[in-house]
């Protein structure tokens, strides 16, 4: 690899892994399902890097990523529209000036997440682990636990509520300090 | 839709893919219309992507045991020599020696990764089969010596990663390049019993510059386990239980820079639980472009190379040291 093609390859890594995560959220806001968004952004990455000459202003990359992930996310749906939870295309664009329009609202979210992470008593800190782990399958863990798979749905749905509500009350505070 | 409650009822079974039709047709009825609906889903959806990105720790830190007695007893030299006999089990060629007590320092000493450098390619890899210990449970690899314009890391040997022995979740093949190994660390108990020791975990990658402008990253990650290893399960979802059973566990992720030129490096730390029985090493490439179907199932050329464990105890008085002269 040229010494020119290093930078620039060097450039792009520092930018990319610095938005990914942002770039996953918006994905998966407007993709059924989590494995999908992490297909997606395998072909959002290869796009960006293939398409990086083009950016004029590195300051642009995330607004410029962001397009990019958009019109990847709707390529990919466009190819599953007879998939029972694509959603109409009106509704997708709204989604996505929804998320593309508050990024830094999304992003501080995500930070505070962590803290409200820490705040789980061990049990829901240890289903949150289960249902989050590699390959995990809820109807397996269900029955390990003991329990119908909807009543661990339904814990896990409590616990991502609560964070919800944890992550808002920390952001308010620190908008008020 | 009436209440706030039921659409995040709603938002819930869509986000985890149980929605029916009926479900998604609802939904998307009240996202079309309220923006406040929209932004409760993105939040959801966030929320959900973050927790499952693998950034945040969730399993609760095991609490970490204070020293409770008084002093440190010298690792006694029949016991070095158990250690060394066990370890002795794994790899025939570590060779260990003494050095004196050094006060007041932090120590640290190796722990058998067994063809860390792959430098007997007659030892075998044990393809596709459940982790166990001493030896690597692998996708389909080989070592190899210097090819593709790549000299080994370390020595005259290294790894090469070929492709997966799985599929993907949607049936298509797998291109991920998972290896792991389990090293037994009841023969170290005492040297971390007291929760002051952290486990160190290194390796080396590289890969060819492809030609195909596919991104390609590598993984480095050490579980902390507890029990019976004989629990775990054949490789593709052995990493799995790995990640649901761990009491503790370290993970990066690197994105390969394409210059066969150069080795790149990665390390991971972890403070070791005093209940820890065994320590899972693994590794993994994978392709950006796994689910195309345009690209064959293999890597074009990734290597692995060097791959080290150490156990780092934290800076305590009145201590022999064990430190390996050699190993691989």
């Amino acid at each position: 690899m040229a010494f020119d093609e290093q930078v620039k390859h060097a450039q792009f890594l520092r930018l990319y892994v610095a938005h990914e995560e942002s770039l996953l959220s918006f994905v998966r806001t407007l993709v059924p399902l989590r494995e999908d968004a992490r297909e997606v952004m395998q072909e959002v990455a290869v796009a960006l890097w293939q398409k990086f000459d083009a950016l004029d202003d590195v300051t642009n990359f995330r607004a410029w990523a962001f397009t990019v992930a958009r019109f990847k996310a709707l390529a990919w749906l466009r190819d599953r529209k007879r998939d029972r939870l694509v959603f109409d295309d009106d509704v997708l664009e709204l989604l996505a000036e929804e998320v593309s329009e508050h990024v830094d609202a999304y992003e501080a979210e995500r930070r505070a997440l962590e803290s409200c992470v820490k705040k789980l008593d061990a049990a829901q800190r240890k289903l949150l682990d289960a249902a989050y782990a590699p390959g995990a399958r809820m109807d397996a863990l269900a029955i390990a636990a003991g329990r119908s798979p909807m009543s661990f749905y339904k814990a896990l749905h409590r616990i991502r509520m609560a964070l919800m509500d944890c992550t808002q009350r920390l952001l308010a505070q620190e908008a008020l300090s | 839709m009436n209440t706030e409650r039921e659409l995040t009822e709603l938002i819930r079974r869509y986000i985890d893919g149980t929605a029916s039709a009926q479900d998604r047709d609802a939904l998307q009825q009240t996202l079309r219309h309220k923006p406040s609906a929209r932004r409760l889903f993105a939040r959801y959806a966030n929320i959900d992507t973050t927790l499952g990105g693998g950034s945040i720790i969730l399993k609760e830190p095991m609490p970490t045991a204070r020293p409770v007695r008084k002093r440190w007893l010298p690792w006694h030299p029949l016991t070095a020599a158990a250690a060394g006999l066990a370890l002795g089990l794994f790899s025939a060629s570590l060779v260990w020696g003494y050095v004196g007590p050094r006060a007041g320092a932090a120590s640290s000493f190796w722990l058998p990764v067994v063809q860390g450098s792959f430098e007997n390619p007659a030892l075998p890899l044990n393809i596709g089969a459940a982790p166990s210990f001493g030896i690597w449970s692998a996708d389909k690899s080989a070592v190899v010596q210097a090819e593709n314009g790549i000299t080994p890391a370390d020595q005259s040997h290294m790894l090469r990663v070929i492709g997966s022995v799985g599929k993907n979740t949607r049936g298509r093949p797998a291109l991920n390049g998972e290896f792991v190994q389990l090293i037994d660390m009841r023969p170290f108990k005492e040297q971390f019993a007291d929760g002051c020791a952290d486990l160190k975990c290194s390796a080396w990658f590289n890969a060819v510059a492809d030609t195909a402008d596919q991104n390609y990253t590598a993984t480095l990650e050490v579980y902390a386990m507890q029990g019976d290893p004989s629990a775990v399960s054949p490789l593709v979802e052995g990493r799995s239980w790995l990640a649901r059973e761990q009491i503790a566990r370290s993970m990066k992720r690197i994105i390969l820079d394409r210059d066969p030129a150069a080795w790149q490096a990665s390390g991971v730390r972890v403070e070791l639980p005093p209940e820890t029985d065994f320590v899972a090493v693994t590794f993994r490439f994978t392709s950006a472009q796994a689910h195309m179907n345009t690209i064959p199932p293999e890597f074009p050329g990734h290597y692995v190379d060097f791959v080290r464990l150490a156990l780092v105890c934290r800076a305590r008085a009145d201590r022999t040291e064990l430190l390996p002269l050699d190993s691989d």
